[in-house]
């Protein structure tokens, strides 16, 4: 039997690698959370929250508004969220499950750059 | 021998550290002006640059996160990005400068301008970089820079007076002609070159890619204690070297030509083919393991995919770096800067960035979350902690030095 | 404060300038012992290299000198360009410009012999570029 773990929002969670449970691929990193109030007024986590929109603030200063206003010119609204019931484990990296879109960036770059490149499919050899 | 292809992770970062282009030439003239009284530097860079490769290989190993997530899981978002972005900035010049270098080795070869050389350098490195499987990578560009041994066969057949090595190494303390500030400056950039940040991103990024469990802590190990030693007995042959031949001619070695011809002296046509081979493997495998670091530390910091283990769509944004990396460094060799100076800097300006880096590795090094029983022993904190002191010392210190020096002139 | 500008204005373009200029004749000085100080690392380089001839390959040499021969000439375009600012500098000047210019002569001779096949006699070049490299330290230990 395992003994429930206090976890530190700022210290276990915050700034961690999101690695997906099915295939050990990288997600993103924790860039900001979503906190919801219970009926005591206490805080909870719902979310996670990723990309420039969920960055930037927290960074804040001319970077960080520059980041949110990248991201808001290219079309981003909010930044995607991870619910926490998709969370499965929190150890040296955040380990989620569910069906994870692709980044828009990751998306773009991919289509526009990497995949017109002969061998992008491939393995290495 | 698979056990001993299983350490060319280790060469190939030490020589990435230790004998790439800035290196080469900065070891080179440390030993041409100050003979081997600079070799206690080159010592402890050895001893610093093993403990913290050590931490982070046994970091990977245990937890699966290489360096630069680190950085930003314990610096935060704000000054993990200033950490990115100086790290970044150097890793760029530092490109820049070895493609330079491996085309100054083919000039060397073969009598061709530089320029030349640079484009083909640059694709074929880049191509290495799309194409090719990781393991083969480090071993291949790792088992050929191993031609830099030479240095030590070449040093053997000049016979120097091995007693007045010994005399200049165990006196470290600045020759007459020269002065306390300059003699200090050497020993920083020397220290600076054995512990550059990109060894770590590389050493640690390198394990995940090697995809190494707690069952390979001893894997992790032995690269470290043969690797970085090697990379370190590589750099002082060639102060030794220099010592030997240049110093009592006055020679101020400046350049990749000047600092072979010991070697040439030495062990003539066929020493002079085994050292430009180890010299272009060199700067060539450290041109992969900068490259390769830019988009590992700017894919850590940010969360994205990276690494060669998955095909190169599914990392895109991973390889995109890279692709823009070397376009970018190209462009800055082929406005025919001169790639020596270029490195002799970054190297001071990356001394001044150590402890950023570092700092987070010793910290989650101690962090039973991460590490679960490997945590730091006594032994490593001891170290860790000790350098941790040198390297924000160091720190403080280079700028300056280098302004009041102009540049060890 | 804006009588100042044109002093400011002038001070930059003269830093600007491809010379720097020396201030009194002891700055004029230094700066020679430090030319002949390049000028003698690289032509004991070229020495070393053409005394150990035949344990060279002719590409490698012929980099080797094409480097050394375009840091002389670097060197004395940039102390021709300094303006003595005395007389008695001046003939330091021409003192030192007359041996640095005698070495860049000898090097890019070499050279020359090396693009066409081999240098022709190695003993007698290693001879004068010993006695190069001799006045040349002698004049920066007087000098610095």
């Amino acid at each position: 039997m395992t003994r429930a773990r206090v976890l530190h929002a700022q210290l276990h969670l915050l700034d961690r690698q999101v690695v997906h449970d099915r295939d050990g691929r990288l997600v993103c990193k924790v860039d900001d959370l979503e906190l919801d109030f219970d009926d005591q007024g206490r805080p909870y986590v719902t979310a996670i929250l990723m990309g420039p929109l969920a960055l930037g603030p927290r960074m804040g200063g001319v970077l960080g508004r520059l980041m949110e206003g990248a991201a808001r010119l290219l079309g981003a609204q909010a930044p995607p969220r991870i619910p926490m019931a998709d969370v499965s484990r929190v150890a040296s990296a955040v380990h989620v499950g569910g069906d994870l879109e692709r980044p828009a960036l990751e998306r773009w770059v991919r289509t526009r750059l990497i995949e017109p490149i002969p061998g992008a499919r491939h393995e290495a050899e | 021998m698979k056990k001993f292809l299983g350490i060319t992770l280790g060469i190939l970062t030490a020589i990435g550290g230790f004998v790439d282009i800035g290196d080469l030439v900065a070891n080179a003239l440390v030993g041409s002006r100050f003979g081997m009284s600079l070799a206690w530097v080159v010592l402890l860079g050895v001893v610093g640059i093993c403990v913290f490769a050590e931490m982070s290989g046994r970091i990977a190993a245990v937890s699966g996160r290489a360096v630069f997530d680190l950085v930003r899981e314990r610096l935060g978002p704000r000054a993990g990005l200033a950490n990115l972005g100086a790290s970044f900035f150097i890793l760029v010049m530092t490109v820049a400068a070895e493609i330079g270098g491996a085309a100054l080795a083919l000039e060397l070869a073969t009598g061709l301008n530089y320029l030349l050389c640079v484009p083909a350098v640059a694709f074929a490195a880049w191509l290495v970089m799309w194409r090719v499987r990781f393991e083969t990578l480090e071993r291949v560009f790792g088992l050929a820079g191993l031609a830099l041994v030479i240095f030590v066969v070449a040093l053997w057949q000049l016979g120097p007076d091995w007693g007045q090595l010994w005399h200049q190494a165990s006196h470290p303390a600045p020759p007459q002609d020269e002065g306390v500030p300059t003699y200090l400056y050497y020993a920083i950039a020397l220290l600076g070159g054995a512990m550059t940040p990109y060894e770590v991103f590389f050493f640690s990024s390198g394990g995940v890619e090697e995809k190494w469990t707690r069952r390979d802590l001893s894997v992790s190990r032995a690269n470290v204690l043969i690797g970085f030693p090697l990379g370190g007995l590589l750099s002082l042959a060639i102060a030794a070297c220099a010592a030997t031949v240049l110093l009592p001619a006055h020679v101020q070695v400046d350049s990749l030509d000047q600092m072979v011809l010991p070697v040439a002296l030495g062990a003539g046509q066929v020493g002079l083919g085994l050292v430009i081979l180890g010299v272009f493997a060199a700067t060539f495998g450290a041109t992969l393991e900068v490259a390769l670091s830019s988009g590992y530390s700017l894919s850590q910091y940010f969360g994205w995919q990276w690494g060669k283990f998955v095909r190169p769509r599914e990392a895109a944004r991973f390889h995109a770096t890279i692709l823009v990396v070397m376009v970018v460094a190209t462009a800055l060799i082929l406005t025919t800067i001169d790639p020596i100076m270029v490195t002799e800097y970054s190297l001071v300006f990356s001394a001044a960035a150590l402890p950023l880096t570092y700092l987070p590795v010793l910290m989650i090094a101690n962090d039973r979350d991460y590490m679960q029983d490997k945590v730091n022993g006594i032994f490593s904190n001891t170290l860790g902690t000790i350098f941790m002191i040198l390297l924000v010392a160091v720190s403080i210190a280079a700028i300056p030095l280098m302004l009041a020096t102009k540049a060890g002139q | 404060m804006r009588k100042a500008w044109p002093a400011v204005l002038a001070g930059v373009l003269v830093v600007a300038g491809c010379s720097s200029p020396a201030w009194n004749d002891r700055d004029y000085e230094l700066k020679a012992a430090s030319s002949a100080e390049a000028v003698g690392s690289t032509v004991e380089v070229v020495r070393l290299a053409v005394g150990g001839d035949g344990r060279l390959t002719r590409p490698y040499l012929k980099v080797l000198l094409t480097n050394a021969a375009e840091q002389v000439q670097g060197v004395n375009d940039q102390f021709g360009g300094v303006q003595p600012p005395t007389e008695r500098a001046e003939q330091l000047g021409e003192q030192l410009l007359k041996v640095t210019e005698q070495a860049e002569k000898v090097v890019s001779g070499l050279l020359m012999e090396v693009r066409r096949d081999r240098v022709k006699d190695p003993s007698g070049a290693v001879r004068e570029l010993a006695q190069l490299g001799e006045s040349l330290r002698r004049f920066q230990d007087d000098h610095e």
